[in-house]
């Protein structure tokens, strides 16, 4: 017998026909009461996808927001979002590790140069300090490694790309699957210039979105 | 399963391959980039396994033997030593399972569809197969050749397992996590008997001591770590690093060299070192500079030799009196 999988509105109205779905507002009709489904169902956030965790990551690093030192050679970067789960829930409980190579595109490997472990504030948001990555041969485009925990969660492996990154020439949306480093395009974040209190600060948002375990 | 096999067969290659001998070293060129080397039981044959062919070579002359191709790029490659047994996975998650017996055409054996991205390991006498599955976070044995799963092991963690080892009596296996913990199982049953969260960098190659009693591990931090296998604490460094991250390694079938392969983690293409150690004092015993990442190394059953393969298609094969006295 051959069988079909029904769309996610047949079952909200098949609920409602059936009554196990209603309205707790008098004045909300059937197709009301579908429409308020759908748009509360549209606006929880998708978890963010899985990027390779690669053989950089390295336990033990310090819970610090500022990465950055001031006689650092690399544009100043500040790295900000929310930590939430798939039913918009800020996860404050999570914790973020991010590590990313210095402006000549080297890995810290005998300390915690570029490397931190936070944990997000009360709304589940985090925020770092520090510096453009640099380039390598083996990944060409500049990226941030995440890992993050968080309990009763999926624990997520994922990267930030920079839409400004000389690697995408100008165009995310062309380049993108270049080369297959980066496997989502959704990870390059659009990044903004902002003044600091010495020059110019690069800033970019990347929110961490992750399934309940 | 059957029908895919007849395609992989019909793809039968012998073009692409070559090998000369440069300085008593004979360097077998490769037509794509081999991530297992293995020698035959008789020391006669090497067997290579890349992510879309698999070949066999005459060690005396480098000859290519046989060679089969396939369209897919397949990820999970074993490779068993002594060789005869080789694994590896299509993008689908499907295993394809060859049995090698002296100089036979590989006979193809049936495993359940798993995860695509994954790394597998044999067992010291090849009745198992572990493979672990980045998607599920899990590791599966598989009895060999029924094809029997043997047990799932629960979450692994974050980050892909790889690599893995059976201890020689096949009572255990342990997996490396790439969030840099260390898993020991109980390969009878799957049980998770204990977690080594000491490193603080990832894990590239293990391999278990003949007599089962140490594992000797080695990663990203260059150091070559021997563990006691039964307080699972460390035992013991050797004295010095290797000179880059350390991507595979080998012991001698009388376990008095190791030999481990490197690799520079920022580019593949930069030189990579081949270095032998004497186990028992932790000493560097040679060194060779080779122009690439060192993807896979062994010795042959007879001890007489000594077979890398490189990221730049070649596998080199030494004759171990070469290079240590």
């Amino acid at each position: 017998m051959k069988s079909r999988c029904i769309s996610r509105r047949e079952m909200i109205e098949s609920c409602i026909v059936k009554g196990t779905l209603t309205a707790g507002v008098a004045t909300l009709s059937q197709r009301g009461l579908l429409s308020a489904w759908q748009e509360a169902e549209g606006s929880a956030p998708a978890s963010v996808r899985e990027e390779v965790l690669g053989p950089f990551y390295k336990k033990g690093a310090p819970n610090t927001r500022v990465l950055r030192q001031p006689q650092d050679p690399g544009f100043p970067l500040r790295v900000s979002g929310r930590v939430r789960n798939t039913r918009g829930e800020s996860l404050s409980n999570a914790s973020v590790d991010l590590w990313h190579t210095d402006f000549y595109g080297r890995y810290d490997l005998e300390g915690y140069r570029y490397r931190a472990k936070i944990n997000p504030d009360q709304d589940g948001d985090y925020e770092v300090e520090t510096i453009l990555p640099g380039h390598y041969p083996d990944r060409p485009a500049q990226h941030i490694h995440y890992l993050v925990r968080a309990p009763g969660h999926r624990g997520l492996v994922t990267q930030a790309y920079f839409a400004t990154d000389p690697f995408f020439e100008g165009d995310p949306d062309k380049h993108f699957g270049k080369n297959g480093v980066v496997e989502h395009r959704e990870h390059i974040r659009p990044v903004t210039l902002h003044q600091g209190a010495a020059g110019g600060v690069a800033a970019i948002t990347f929110d961490l979105v992750l399934d309940e375990a | 399963m059957r029908r895919a096999l007849a395609v992989a067969l019909t793809a039968l290659v012998s073009g692409g391959l070559s090998a000369q001998s440069r300085d008593g070293v004979v360097v077998i060129e490769t037509d794509a980039s081999v991530f297992g080397v293995a020698f035959s039981p008789d020391s006669r044959t090497l067997g290579g396994l890349g992510r879309q062919r698999l070949a066999l070579w005459d060690v005396a002359s480098g000859e290519l033997r046989q060679s089969v191709a396939w369209e897919e790029v397949r990820s999970g490659i074993a490779i068993s030593s002594p060789l005869d047994r080789m694994a590896s996975f299509t993008p689908d998650g499907a295993p394809g399972l060859w049995s090698l017996a002296e100089g036979e055409l590989p006979e193809h054996l049936d495993l359940a569809p798993s995860g695509a991205r994954s790394s597998s390991r044999f067992s010291p006498d090849r009745t198992l197969l572990a493979q672990a599955n980045q998607d599920d976070r899990s590791v599966r044995v598989w009895e060999i050749p029924s094809g029997q799963l043997r047990f799932v092991t629960g979450d692994t963690g974050v980050g892909p397992t790889s690599p893995m080892a059976f201890s020689p009596d096949g009572t255990l296996l342990v997996g490396a996590n790439g969030d840099t913990d260390v898993y020991v199982w109980s390969a009878r049953d799957g049980r998770l008997l204990r977690v080594i969260d000491e490193l603080q960098l990832t894990t590239f190659a293990m391999t278990f001591t003949a007599d089962g009693r140490q594992l000797i591990s080695g990663g990203v931090d260059r150091n070559i770590y021997v563990w006691d296998a039964e307080t699972w604490t460390q035992a013991r460094q050797f004295g010095q690093r290797h000179p880059e991250a350390v991507r595979t390694l080998a012991l001698s079938p009388d376990g008095r060299i190791l030999a481990t392969g490197g690799q520079n983690t920022t580019d593949d293409d930069n030189p990579a070192h081949l270095v032998l150690w004497d186990v028992a004092s932790g000493e560097e015993l040679t060194r060779l500079r080779l122009p690439r990442a060192v993807t896979s190394v062994t010795f042959s059953p007879d001890g007489l030799l000594l077979a890398a393969a490189t990221g730049e298609d070649r596998v080199r094969v030494w004759r171990l009196s070469q290079l240590v006295n």
